[in-house]
């Protein structure tokens, strides 16, 4: 892999994988939705929308089709730290797709029909994340943990926000963020690397860099007591969630906590892009033994993201019809206290261990996962993370995954949510 | 560069198809039996989903715990999927522990002891999960419309997991029949994709089958499903929810018919290409209703459907229904443009080599051309096939297939009929 940067700030990763006669080209912003401030909640995942909408040398009429036609799938995403794009097509249509990533960088449109027409696209999207209980709850509860950092509100946004912003609202925040200071570009692939830099030099070298970006440095206070909400509404099932605030991606209680979520509910790996496509292997992991394994519940998950500040470890449980939510929040938080009675063995460290490294080759299956990878950690932390974690996963030891348990798994640092269903 | 798997047959009839690549250090395994939800004894719709969630809860030799342990501590998932026809279990797993994984799922195919605590447990799971199914309006929506589409018992009909009655019904020794009388060699296809030697897994396969003999058993038809006359519609209202979703369809052509590339070309530029095609230009890009529109076309032993799904505010759901309309009645009226055909084909094409990079993306190809019998060069043969379509014969797929006057719609969510249709 290698990394350079252009003058005007621009980073650049390129990998060279010769498997398959493709090209995955992925192009990371540092903005999320912790960038927004009150009344502008949903603001970076609109502006990702508009962002598909027509350039000054991509009229609007020609973006359909513009790397279907190269056999190519394109897409974005927008989450709390991040905006990314990205292009996967044959090896062959990689000037293509930086053409279409330099003009999104610094030429779309932003025209006043289409940012009306997308926000009800948007509240569409909203109202559909709605319907599902379980997203419901999971947008609430971390709506609770949180009371200062921005981390708490969802990243689709508030739907009186998504109302009231103005085209120029969306367009101000387009062209604050997106500059090449502030982007990094992933390639990997079917490519020569010096030649593919060539291009990106000519797509690129000619857009000017922005101003240096003032963030906001808000840091969440840390909790003092155990925090609780009840959802009721209309619906079949009963969920539960605990949500606790965890660390970082360079945190080194970051390692530890992968490992006790994989021996409390089974190794996820660290690509957000592929990993939730496969369910963890988890039958023996020790959640599920105490409420599925019991018939409390149906389900149950852990949830641990790579983040630039401290988010949250979730644990989700989809409670059994015929099961309280009572008898279930019992037997999680039960099992998480046995952790200081019966702590992790080392049996159950080794086979987290070896689920990790199994989860990180499965990870790194296509030109496009391994792209999402490189860019992903670069946006949050550093690239460096990608080649480190296998290192660091190994190096972790039980009595690094017994503090971390102790500090984070605290009562005092967690929020329980209820979907009580009526 | 085409795939070339190497297919062999076993003494005892089980298909072998095999795939070396060496992108990493993994292999994907599938299986593939013949004993989908068509084989529901009648009136016992989700007995083959009931079996799918506990087959792999125990064998003659190996305890749910044991079988916990092996899984778990290779890091490995089995996912494990009912269709109409095809009954699935498949994972990835390191190359290092290709011959211990392939020992366990032959295990688990040939000799489960489907437990009776196990088989509890997991009802009470499928409860659950029909429970969800019954508050989600995209589910509601979505299999009303195959019951709208084939009625009266018809296999595609059914619902796959069954309902709660039927579920609490089911007994052990219903499930132990079934497996009984379906599962065996003749209907078996493996197939094993990645960084393993094909001679070393051929022989790894004829090992942990050598001692599975049965005869094939008799093979399960498909009644020919009606086709509707009138159009239909069905409204369930659910209150509680915050946007509503449209399932509108159609029954289609069988997998086999000649006419296939032509319905899927159709298909493709009408409700697919660049996020939904003509159905996404106008109901998402140009009137902004939609966040998600788009047509999905399963072509199958039986005609299958084709399926429009939306979800929309239910301000808009009228006005969606009628866009659905518009773009079926001008589609059929004045067809594709020679441009939009060139599109989609190119699309389709050009995608092939993506659609073919992961070993299990490959598993899974080589699965559906061996079920369809589209012959181990169809990834080479695909693009030609492709090629053939004239606009003339997409056009006619659209005139004989679409038409809002026998469309079965079904609309979930928070809406209420207002007018009669």
């Amino acid at each position: 892999m290698r990394a350079t940067r252009l003058d005007n700030g621009l980073k650049v990763l390129i990998q060279e994988e010769h498997t398959a006669p493709l090209a995955s080209v992925w192009c990371w912003y540092k903005v999320g939705s912790k960038d927004e401030r009150p009344g502008l909640t949903g603001v970076s995942h609109w502006c990702e929308h508009m962002n598909f909408k027509g350039t000054t040398n991509i009229p609007r009429d020609q973006v359909k089709g513009i790397i279907e036609k190269y056999g190519g799938a394109w897409n974005g995403y927008t989450w709390i730290d991040q905006t990314t794009y990205l292009e996967t097509a044959t090896s062959a249509a990689l000037d293509r797709m930086l053409f279409i990533e330099s003009e999104r960088m610094a030429s779309c449109l932003y025209h006043p029909d289409d940012c009306d027409s997308e926000r009800t696209v948007i509240i569409s999207e909203l109202q559909g994340g709605e319907n599902d209980p379980d997203q419901l709850l999971d947008q609430e509860l971390t709506a609770t943990a949180f009371k200062a950092h921005p981390y708490g509100h969802p990243t689709i946004g508030w739907l009186p926000d998504l109302q009231t912003m103005t085209r120029d609202d969306l367009f101000g925040y387009y062209r604050r963020f997106y500059v090449p200071n502030n982007a990094t570009l992933v390639i990997v692939g079917d490519v020569d690397t010096d030649a593919a830099l060539r291009r990106v030099e000519h797509h690129f070298g000619g857009i000017q860099p922005g101003p240096a970006i003032e963030r906001l440095r808000t840091v969440e206070p840390p909790q003092t007591g155990e925090r609780r909400l009840t959802l009721r509404q209309e619906a079949t099932t009963a969920y539960l969630k605990a949500g606790y605030h965890a660390p970082s991606a360079t945190d080194p209680n970051f390692y530890p906590l992968l490992i006790l979520d994989a021996v409390l509910t089974g190794a996820k790996g660290l690509n957000l892009w592929s990993s939730f496509r496969v369910p963890p292997p988890q039958r023996s992991a020790r959640l599920y033994v105490a409420l599925v394994e019991r018939g409390l519940a149906s389900s149950v998950s852990g949830s641990l993201a790579a983040t630039e500040d401290p988010f949250l470890y979730t644990l989700s449980v989809t409670v059994n019809e015929g099961a309280s939510l009572a008898s279930a929040e019992a037997a999680l938080l039960e099992a998480l206290a046995d952790l200081e009675r019966r702590p992790v063995t080392e049996a159950e460290l080794a086979k987290a261990k070896a689920q990790l490294r199994a989860r990180i080759v499965f990870d790194n299956d296509s030109v496009t996962n391994i792209a999402h990878q490189l860019g992903y950690y670069e946006t949050i932390a550093s690239v460096d993370l990608v080649a480190e974690a296998p290192g660091r996963i190994a190096a972790v030891t039980l009595e690094d995954v017994t503090t971390t348990a102790r500090t984070v798994l605290a009562p005092s640092n967690r929020t329980v949510g209820w979907f009580e269903p009526q | 560069m085409s795939l070339n798997p190497v297919r062999t047959t076993l003494d005892n009839g089980v298909t072998l198809l095999v795939k070396q690549a060496t992108t990493t250090p993994a292999v994907a395994i599938s299986f593939s039996i013949r004993a989908g939800s068509i084989a529901d004894p009648a009136g016992m719709s989700g007995q083959t989903w009931l079996l799918s969630r506990v087959i792999d809860r125990g064998t003659t030799t190996r305890s749910a715990a044991d079988i916990s342990e092996e899984l778990d501590s290779r890091g490995i998932t089995l996912t494990i999927i009912v269709t109409r026809h095809l009954f699935s279990i498949g994972c990835r797993c390191l190359s290092e522990d290709f011959e211990a994984v392939l020992t366990l799922l032959a295990d688990i195919v040939m000799s489960p002891s489907l437990p009776a605590d196990e088989i509890a447990m997991r009802k009470g799971e499928i409860i659950t999960s029909i429970r969800q199914d019954d508050d989600n309006p995209a589910i509601r929506a979505s299999e009303t419309l195959m019951t709208l589409l084939y009625p009266d018992g018809h296999p595609y009909g059914r619902k796959t997991k069954g309902t709660i009655d039927l579920v609490e019904q089911s007994s052990r020794d219903q499930l132990l029949r079934l497996h009984a009388d379906r599962f065996a060699p003749s209907e078996l296809t493996m197939a094993i994709v990645g960084d393993v030697d094909p001679v070393y897994a051929a022989d790894a396969a004829a090992r942990v089958f050598a001692d599975w003999k049965k005869a094939a058993p008799p093979a399960l038809s498909v009644p020919l499903p009606v086709v509707a006359k009138e159009r239909r519609r069905v409204v369930i209202p659910m209150m509680n929810k915050a946007q509503a979703d449209i399932a509108y369809g159609f029954v289609s052509i069988a997998r086999s018919d000649p006419a296939y590339y032509a319905y899927w070309l159709m298909n493709v530029a009408f409700g697919q290409y660049a996020i939904g095609g003509r159905l996404g230009d106008s109901i998402r890009e140009r009137q902004g209703m939609a966040y998600y529109v788009s047509s999905a076309l399963d072509a199958n032993v039986a005609r299958g459907p084709l399926a429009i799904r939306a979800g929309v505010s239910p301000a808009n759901v009228d006005r969606a229904v009628a866009s659905i309309d518009e773009e079926i009645v001008r589609l059929v009226r004045e067809g594709l443009t020679a441009e939009e055909l060139d599109e989609s084909r190119q699309y389709l094409i050009g995608s092939i080599p993506r659609s073919l990079e992961t070993n299990a993306a490959i598993a899974n190809f080589l699965q559906v051309a061996q079920f369809f019998g589209l012959g181990l060069d169809y990834d080479v043969r695909l693009p030609d096939l492709l090629r053939a379509v004239t606009l003339d014969a997409v056009n006619a797929a659209a005139r004989q297939l679409l038409d809002p006057e026998r469309a079965s719609v079904v609309i979930a969510g928070p809406y209420e009929d207002q007018v009669i249709e």
